[in-house]
């Protein structure tokens, strides 16, 4: 049996001020003076601005205080062949009594903090649209979980622990929202527990396979006469991109995370440089404040399992066997929901899709990115109440638990 | 126009050693785990903090920089086309024997100038049987001494220019090349762009695509029949290996130098560990002691350009000047081929694949050595050397053109 205490982010003091000691010690390199902004990766104008301000404006206590008004927990969570961990999670019920018990799950370089503007939207309703209880944990090796500690803790363990939260909480029967390395926990929670206790799940990043003559005939033949569409063509072009060109932190970070970590723990520079690449890189001209900026990053610097634990899993994915990705891939019958933004990573043809399972709600949004929950958070709420409204295809997926008064 | 040569002795300033102490000083390590210290996640826990510690307290820098200054050395000015004049730095040693073969030398990454250091004497030694060589070892511009271009686009035919112009400025019209890692493509380039010039070159990497029926018809079949020897088919493993698990430095440094840079700068820790993965990786069971570890990571830690400009070869590479850089692995009548072929080299091809790049007119399959073939086997590759260019090799003829006439270095 596992045991849940309240929990309040505090970072020692002597933490903090041993990040300011690096950053005003921080050597920059120079930069190509013909450069075009991002082409190589992040500006130096950009990261001078950024560690200047880490060092002597941004204030961790005020966003620490912040944070810390999300209701936030520990629970025990033994995994199986592995330890008892602390998972860290946000929990806030809705006061809606039958409202849907939702898991969030974030991915990488998110965290726990991709529920915030989310949350108090999902936890209303109960009249026109459907209200949810909102669990969102920080996973095993990122923000204020456990480290994993022991190799071998894949996407196999990371929903193993997500699923052991909800049944802890009293959730038996549970629907689930995940993007990034939230979207694969979300497919092998679907298929490891569902549809027994995984009622849906919800994606705003996916990656089918291709159907093939022998496996999905129909939607194989279906494929091949369908035209893309415009948006279609843009997304392989954007996938194209990602994989020719974006791809550089995934590889070193899935063959070598243990030397990823030496500069992850030692240059906070080093660190900001790699993750800020990624949210420029990965959104839709979202309007970074440095203040989100830094706080995101900072979640990663002070995580307590230190940042070089989060390149871990990248690894476990890549070797494990069978393959994570053809793993997730596998049909599974619990419906899904898709919400497709332009700006994000891997976008494929749209009806690849069908290959995961029934697909009971589709949206394809004008705007956004890899971040859904953060950058579109109006798209995700309403993505979220339609497909579990009175007339979506996930209504009522748990029994008695509606989101309806 | 002539620009001068003029010596060079290596010395960093008392404040970059102190400031990289002071680094050190507070340097701080991921948090154990249980793979921390298996080669299979990255450089070891155990390892890097040794050495951290080392280099904060107990390597001596002044000594290994008094070894290398016994290295001659020099810097001159080279005029790049479409960018500014840049200073290199280079080793150059006149063998004994007058009639030598000039030998344009490039090392790669994470190597440098010092790759040269055992097989100098041996190459340069004008006494022995055989031939003899006039060595010039530059640094690569962005590498060790060297300075690097502050412009976009500088990519491997303008590191093929400066080596070309390096060794006209040396007065060798004409000479041959020796390179491994980047000194492979750079020293392609080179017999690309002026094979009037560069009449032979030796490789120990060896990156080749396979032959295909329309441009190497002979070596197509002859691949389609015979079937891969043992070392061909160990090679191929090896080459899969590197491409599935040891890519991601080349990726990152290809598509987001900058990004890295900012980590190599910062930490030397960072650096320390992203150089040390590939020295343990890329040799066959290569001795390293720590000395000689911090020595290779100092070169970058010093470096004229900042350990940061190293990554930038890797995007060029990738990005500039595409057409002229693919000519690195099309058939080049022009520049007699050597290749040695060391099995825990990155890439290890099948010979065939190998014959496509050139007139192959020496090959070598050894036993044992890896990706820094100068520095791990040495005798060996001087060995090579010295069979292809000697009486009975393969460009023996290149040796009595080039040792015929008494090429005057300006040095």
């Amino acid at each position: 049996m596992s045991s849940i205490t309240p929990f309040t982010i505090a970072i020692p003091d002597d933490k903090i001020k041993r990040l300011k000691q690096k950053l005003v010690l921080t050597d920059f390199p120079d930069e190509l003076i013909d450069v075009e902004p991002w082409s190589r990766g992040s500006p130096l104008s950009d990261i001078k601005r950024l560690t200047l301000y880490w060092q002597s404006g941004f204030d961790w206590r005020k966003v620490e205080a912040k944070l810390n008004q999300l209701p936030q927990y520990i629970a025990k969570i033994e995994v199986d062949g592995f330890d008892t961990y602390d998972v860290h999670f946000v929990h806030q019920p809705s006061t809606v009594k039958d409202a849907i018990p939702l898991l969030f799950i974030h991915g990488w370089p998110g965290s726990f903090i991709e529920v915030t503007k989310v949350l108090p939207e999902l936890i209303k309703g109960g009249e026109d649209f459907p209200a949810f209880h909102v669990v969102a944990p920080s996973l095993i090796d990122f923000g204020f979980s456990s480290a994993s500690r022991k190799n071998g803790f894949n996407i196999d363990q990371h929903a193993e622990t997500c699923h052991k939260l909800m049944l802890a909480l009293g959730y038996n029967e549970y629907v689930v929202q995940g993007g990034d390395l939230g979207y694969i926990i979300a497919r092998f929670l679907a298929l490891n527990y569902g549809t027994e206790h995984v009622k849906a799940h919800h994606v705003n990043t996916v990656a089918p396979a291709e159907p093939s003559a022998t496996a999905h005939p129909v939607l194989y033949a279906k494929a091949q006469t369908t035209p893309l569409s415009d948006t279609e063509k843009a997304g392989l072009g954007r996938s194209e991109w990602f994989s020719k060109e974006g791809n550089g932190y995934y590889r070193k970070q899935a063959t070598k995370p243990q030397t990823v970590g030496y500069f992850m723990t030692d240059s906070p520079v080093g660190l900001l440089a790699w993750i800020y690449e990624k949210l420029h890189d990965w959104t839709d001209h979202y309007d970074w404040a440095d203040e989100e900026i830094l706080t995101w990053i900072s979640i990663y610097y002070f995580s307590k399992a230190g940042p070089a634990a989060t390149s871990f899993i990248y690894y476990e994915i890549e070797h494990r066997d069978p393959q994570v990705f053809a793993a997730a891939q596998v049909y599974s019958e619990v419906p899904l929901g898709i919400s497709r933004f332009p700006r994000d990573l891997i976008l494929l043809p749209k009806l690849w899709n069908h290959t995961l399972g029934p697909i009971v709600y589709e949206k394809e949004h004008e705007r956004g990115g890899h971040f859904g929950a953060w950058e579109r958070p109006d798209a995700i709420v309403e993505d979220l109440r339609t497909m579990f409204g009175k007339h979506g295809g996930a209504y009522n997926v748990v029994k008695g638990k509606s989101g309806f008064l | 126009m002539a620009h001068s040569i003029k010596p060079f002795k290596i010395a960093v300033p008392d404040s970059e050693i102190d400031s990289l102490k002071s680094k050190l000083a507070v340097a701080t390590f991921p948090k154990e785990v249980s793979f921390s210290n298996s080669w299979d996640y990255g450089a070891p826990l155990e390892d890097v903090k040794r050495l951290a510690n080392y280099w904060r307290d107990g390597f001596d820098w002044r000594a290994q920089e008094a070894k290398l200054n016994e290295l001659p050395q020099f810097t001159t000015t080279i005029s790049v086309d479409g960018f500014e004049d840049l200073e290199v730095h280079f080793v150059h040693q006149k063998s004994k024997r007058a009639e030598s073969i000039p030998l344009l030398f490039s090392h790669g990454w994470p190597g440098s100038f010092l790759e040269c250091i055992k097989i100098l004497p041996l190459l340069t030694d004008g006494d022995s049987d055989g031939p003899s060589f006039h060595l010039v070892v530059p640094s690569l511009p962005n590498f060790g001494f060297s300075q690097g271009s502050s412009k976009t686009g500088f990519g491997l035919p303008q590191y093929a220019e400066v080596l070309h112009k390096l060794m006209l400025q040396l007065g060798y019209e004409q000479y041959v090349t020796q390179g491994g890692d980047w000194g492979h493509p750079i020293t392609r380039l080179v017999g690309a762009k002026y094979p009037s010039h560069c009449l032979a070159s030796h490789l120990n990497f060896v990156r080749a695509n396979a032959p295909t029926f329309t441009k190497h018809p002979i070596l197509y079949f002859q691949s389609l029949l015979t079937p891969y020897t043992e070392k061909e088919k160990a090679g191929l493993a090896r080459t899969k290996w590197f491409k599935n698990e040891g890519y991601g430095y080349n990726l990152e440094q290809s598509t987001k130098p900058s990004t890295i840079g900012f980590a190599l700068n910062d930490s030397p820790v960072a650096l320390l560990a992203w150089i040390y993965e590939k020295l343990h990786d890329w040799t066959d069971n290569y001795p390293w002691t720590d000395d000689e570890i911090l020595t290779w990571i100092s070169v970058y830690q010093f470096s004229t350009a900042g350990p940061a400009a190293s990554a930038r070869i890797y995007y060029e590479s990738m990005h500039a000047r595409q057409q002229e850089t693919r000519l690195a692995l099309e058939y080049n009548s022009r520049v007699k081929l050597g290749l040695s072929y060391f099995p825990m080299d990155l890439t290890v091809p099948p010979r065939t694949h190998g014959r496509t790049l050139g007139p192959v007119v020496f090959e070598a399959e050894h036993e044992d050595g890896g990706h820094f073939a100068a520095y791990e086997r040495p005798n060996v590759l001087a060995g090579d050397l010295k069979k292809m260019f000697g009486k009975g090799g393969g460009a023996y003829d290149v040796t009595k053109k080039l040792c015929q006439k008494h090429q005057g270095a300006l040095v």
